[in-house]
């Protein structure tokens, strides 16, 4: 005759798995710092692309008057602000993302403390019925 | 009001007990809204505006996630720009690009803001989405709904220039483009209705964290006095244009809807039933779990256990996260 206890601990651990339990148990297989440079090696590719391509619009939008007045301006200043600009976003990014990434993680370890606590119980629980 | 509550605790049986139904059936209804109303703001023309794709196309987005809806609506835009011409297409390509690869990889959950907030902005409650968002979500949803309103402002561009003459050379596309990019980038109503839209949600978040009686009701009117408000001013300030009645109308009527949609939707805790199958050593279990509602006896035994209304009961992690 099943054991309605054991349902209940397996039931819940299973909406667990189906629910945030998912992508927490995702995360077990990395270490903290894997996972930490992992969002921050993506978030600098994709603030660059980013970037870029806002910089692009930018520039298709003012074409006429960067055509008619690109020999007037001084590239090198206006390319030092876009370098400042880019520095300074991937800063704000990279430190977001860290900070992200490592709440993420210590909240998944958490819960998977608990998950891996019930899960061990149900485990031993039956071994002390038997016996 | 005693009528009101019978009527909201049947609702959330009847969820509990029919979720899979009810999440089809809002889903399809949802993606039908997205998709036709899509359709229309670019006049109603085209393969993707008719009747039969629309259906068809949300008869099997109802069995996907909400966020494939927003990656499909997404791509009908697209779509839709290709009968305005290529160059549209491309413009509205690289900025949705660029909104995913800024904002929306970051906050995923929220990217269905990416479609409400237009939606909401043209049916004249603006301030309803970034009142929603900060009742149920966090700060940083103000990167979903900030891209919902630049979608809004791309798709006002797109269809004013559709009539633009049509172009037959590249050259004409990209100096087409040009223009369609400066109009766009120039739009100086954008940045206001973004901060107002981000303001919002941030205040409203703020308010509702509060530990007060009706913080909810409270954050709701505060959202839509601070939308309307940081609108008027920031459209002052960068020198848009403001129909001035209708901010006022519109975030009163968003304050209104999000009262009924709190009391009848927010307030209340809408856990869907589960259907489960495992298996052990002796049994294989096929399991229907259904939630209680007895917010006293939980609140109680949370208060004993902490542990127990968090982490491998499914709940907790992602609640006020």
């Amino acid at each position: 005759m099943p054991d309605e206890m054991r349902i209940i601990t397996m039931t819940r651990l299973a909406i667990y798995e189906k629910g945030i339990g998912k992508e927490d148990l995702r995360l077990r297989q990395f270490s903290r710092a894997d996972y930490t440079a992992l969002a921050l090696i993506r978030t600098f590719i994709f603030t660059t692309i980013g970037y870029g391509m806002v910089l692009g619009l930018i520039v298709l939008g003012n074409m006429e008057y960067l055509l008619a007045n690109i020999d007037k301006m001084d590239l090198l200043y206006v390319g030092s602000l876009l370098l400042i600009g880019y520095v300074v976003l991937l800063a704000v990014y990279l430190i977001a993302a860290y900070i992200a990434a490592a709440v993420r993680y210590r909240r998944a370890r958490h819960n998977i403390g608990g998950y891996t606590a019930r899960l061990r119980k149900l485990r031993t629980d039956p071994e002390k019925k038997e016996t | 009001m005693e009528t009101l509550n019978a009527f909201r605790e049947r609702l959330r049986a009847f969820y509990a007990e029919y979720t899979v139904y009810v999440d089809i059936l809002g889903k399809f209804i949802l993606a039908f809204v997205c998709l036709y109303w899509i359709g229309q703001v670019f006049g109603g023309r085209g393969v993707l505006a008719n009747i039969f794709v629309v259906v068809f196309v949300s008869l099997i987005l109802s069995l996907m996630p909400v966020r494939t809806t927003t990656i499909v609506s997404s791509l009908f835009i697209i779509g839709h720009s290709l009968s305005i011409g290529l160059d549209a297409a491309a413009l509205t390509g690289v900025v949705l690009l660029i909104l995913v690869l800024l904002f929306l990889i970051y906050v995923p959950d929220d990217a269905h803001a990416l479609i409400f907030m237009p939606m909401a902005m043209f049916f004249g409650i603006p301030a309803l989405v970034p009142i929603a968002w900060g009742l149920r979500r966090r700060p940083a949803s103000i990167l979903a709904v900030g891209s919902g309103v630049v979608v809004y402002h791309l798709l006002g561009v797109l269809v004013k220039c559709a009539d633009l003459p049509p172009v037959e050379s590249m050259s004409g596309y990209v100096e087409r483009l040009a223009t369609i990019a400066g109009r766009f980038i120039g739009n100086t109503n954008m940045a206001a209705d973004a901060m107002a839209a981000c303001l919002t949600l941030i205040i409203v978040y703020a308010i509702r964290n509060l530990d007060a009686d009706y913080v909810f009701e409270a954050a709701i009117v505060c959202g839509a006095a601070v939308y309307a408000a940081v609108l008027f001013f920031a459209n002052t300030a960068v020198g848009g244009s403001l129909n001035v009645f209708g901010t006022v109308f519109g975030s009163v009527l968003s304050a209104v809807i999000m009262l009924a949609v709190n009391y009848f939707f927010f307030r209340l805790d809408y856990k869907s039933s589960e259907r489960l199958v495992f298996e052990d050593d002796k049994y294989y279990y096929y399991v229907k779990a259904i939630p209680k509602f007895d917010p006293l006896a939980r609140a109680a035994k949370e208060e004993e256990d902490p542990a127990a209304g968090a982490g491998p009961d499914g709940e907790g992690g992602e609640e006020g996260q």
